[in-house]
């Protein structure tokens, strides 16, 4: 007891820690959050790959076209891959008078219709933007704004979740709020460590000297955005340039894309290890330590919190009917220990957390120009994120120790501990 | 190289320090003042006692028609109800709060031997019924059993329920212990019968029934003879 007692002290302090560092850091930095607006217009590559997305591919075409930025300095192009069954080709043909270039390549995945697309880029400036995303109109020029120096990569938008409905959906739509936050901060860290797919624009020129997207990456937004850091250039962040991306409203596909993105960390990580070296500066020195330190606190809270709720559930019918199902005299002792008893340290420390996690979200609120009402869902992010958090995480960990392949999309994932050591035996044999 | 702003973080690192040890304080001085406001009572309640006993003996005429007992009790069972000690206070003052346990468990045996007092010389029907727990944790079935007994109290107006600790370190504990042989908790006395072992509601009020029909019987018994 005294051992998780000090434990869990720890984590409220850290996480008291990061949320004054970060409300800090953004408060320091609101007055440069948005650069003065585009004087010259670069040209600007945009592609859409597209897999069996005939349903939104249309819509996603469609805000692109709606972009306010010059027409002559934008490229537009639309990849089909893997030969979609249901007619995702023929809808974006559609938009080829309207100067949409139409492309179908054989090979599946994300990754190589996006280097397909760089190879046809006529822009200065790449960016790729999800079958299911749609843009804001100013969402462009807003992020091109923030190309002020030459050591700029890539600008990344904010990205929200497009019309969430079901409870999951609102739960990520308060989580993606919060990432907003997250991603200011780290721009002004210069920490950003993932560029998400709908509409990251990058420089192109530093996929002409880097390579492309990685193709065998599970997360190659993750990938290259590494790749980024760990080559000494900058990735940095518009805050008000909106981007909507379909999220998953039910638990089995949501799992599947969380276990691709905390593998994808783990992987890359793993292969750019040399960025936790302190010449990478608060990256490796804060922001990737904190990442580390808050998924081993979550998940240790999570798991023992849930041992003792099931531990209550356990014993609470002999406690009941060793009462008689007297519910007014159980009643009655609870009302007794509230007002009687003394609140835990913890929860006095809960409360600054609390209103730092509301702060938090109203910045990001403000800031991204966001105008729905959160309200009750974020009550239930704050009770049921950790819980849902530590169980991707773990089903994310339990996969990178002894899990078998896994298909996400067109790329084959099999990157497991038990599946290097095989694949050592076998080599050894 | 990067720049990391040591300055910065140490400032940072101050200021959540700073909040941390408020939240320390803060719940800290909450005890205390709760703590502070339990010992006054208790002192209230030890004056009340000493009075309503003085008073007793006092009104030689008839003492049985004296009232200010009902009030006692109805003191003492508030008190008994404050007396919520959780973990956080346990952390920030454990010596405080075995201070006031004592004083409270000393006030409990005063009115329990009080209304033994009341029953045999002014035939009043009261049932006294001794509790023996644990609160370090080793025993499960104390809290349930104490519910029960509440729930007996709102039931059956006439119980007085008295509960002791029998991991304080207190020698008027020990005594009744000892006079009742208590060696393990869950233990209840009633009628100077030991019941060492969980007793659910129904147990209870099949016990107090029969208490009730032998003091009825008892009572006819007197009168007849």
């Amino acid at each position: 007891m005294g051992i998780l007692n000090a434990l869990s002290l720890f984590g409220i302090y850290i996480s008291l820690f990061a949320s004054t560092f970060f409300i800090y850091i953004f408060l320091e930095n609101k007055k440069t959050m948005t650069p003065p607006e585009l004087k010259e217009w670069p040209t600007v590559t945009i592609a859409v790959p597209a897999y069996n997305d005939a349903d939104t591919v249309g819509k996603t075409i469609e805000s692109l076209l709606a972009l306010d930025y010059p027409k002559d300095k934008l490229q537009l192009m639309a990849v089909e891959n893997n030969n979609s069954n249901d007619g995702t080709y023929d809808v974006m043909k559609r938009y080829e008078d309207k100067g949409i270039e139409v492309f179908t390549i054989p090979q599946g995945g994300k990754g190589p219709a996006l280097n397909f697309a760089i190879t046809k880029a006529r822009g200065e400036f790449f960016g790729g933007l999800d079958a299911d995303s749609f843009v804001e109109p100013d969402a462009l020029k807003k992020i091109m704004a923030h190309f002020t120096s030459n050591d700029i990569a890539a600008v990344t938008p904010a990205l929200k979740t497009y019309r969430p409905k079901s409870f999951l959906g609102r739960i990520q739509q308060v989580e993606y709020m919060m990432g907003i936050f997250l991603r200011k901060v780290f721009d002004c860290l210069d920490s950003i460590h993932v560029t998400p797919g709908p509409l990251t624009i990058y420089r192109k020129s530093f996929f002409e000297k880097y390579g492309g997207y990685d193709e065998h990456n599970i997360t190659e937004d993750l990938e290259i955005a590494m790749r980024i850091q760990s080559n000494d250039l900058r990735i940095k962040n518009a805050i008000d340039a909106n981007v909507y991306a379909a999220n998953p409203e039910t638990w089995s596909p949501l799992l599947k894309q969380r276990v691709r993105w905390y593998l994808g960390f783990i992987d890359n990580v793993i292969k750019y290890k040399h960025l936790l070296h302190p010449k990478y500066g608060m990256l490796s020195m804060y922001v990737l330590p904190m990442a580390f330190i808050s998924i081993f606190l979550a998940v240790i809270f999570s798991v023992y919190s849930i041992y003792r709720i099931g531990l209550n559930v356990v014993t609470y019918p002999f406690f009941i009917s060793a009462i008689n199902f007297n519910m007014v005299a159980a009643a009655h002792n609870w009302i007794a220990q509230i007002v009687h008893g003394v609140p835990d340290v913890k929860t006095f420390l809960a409360i600054p957390l609390i209103i730092m996690s509301v702060a938090m979200l109203y910045l990001a609120k403000t800031y991204s120009q966001e105008k729905s009402h959160l309200g009750i869902f974020f009550i239930l992010y704050a009770v049921a994120y950790i819980y849902i958090f530590s169980i991707w995480w773990l089903m994310a960990l339990g996969y990178k120790l002894v899990g078998g392949k896994l298909r996400f999309g067109g790329t084959v994932w099999d990157n497991s501990v038990l599946s290097y050591i095989k694949r050592r035996q076998n080599a050894g044999n | 190289m990067r720049e990391i702003n040591f300055g910065k973080m140490i400032s940072i690192f101050a200021i959540t320090t700073l909040i941390f040890l408020l939240g320390f304080l803060l719940a800290r001085s909450l005890t205390e003042s709760k703590l502070s406001d339990l010992e006054q009572t208790v002192s209230d309640v030890s004056l009340q006692t000493a009075s309503v006993e003085t008073e007793y003996s006092l009104l030689l005429e008839n003492p049985c028609n004296y009232r200010g007992f009902s009030r006692l009790t109805a003191s003492l069972d508030a008190l008994a109800e404050r007396l919520v000690f959780n973990e956080a206070q346990k952390q920030s003052n454990n010596d405080r709060i075995e201070s006031i346990k004592q004083n409270y468990f000393l006030l409990e045996t005063r009115h329990w031997l009080f209304i033994q007092k009341l029953n045999s010389e002014c035939g009043t029907n009261y049932v006294p019924i001794l509790f023996f727990y644990s609160d370090l944790g080793d025993c499960d079935i104390c809290k349930p059993q104490g519910i029960v007994l509440s729930a007996i109290k709102d039931e059956y107006p006439n119980t007085m329920i008295y509960s002791f600790d029998t991991n304080t370190d207190y020698s008027l504990t020990d005594t009744l212990k000892e006079i009742f042989n208590v060696n393990s908790v869950p233990s209840i006395v009633i009628d100077d019968k030991l019941y060492a072992e969980f007793l659910n509601q129904d147990k209870l009020e099949k016990i107090l029934e029969k208490q009730d029909m032998n003091s009825t019987s008892s009572q006819n018994n007197s009168k007849s003879q």
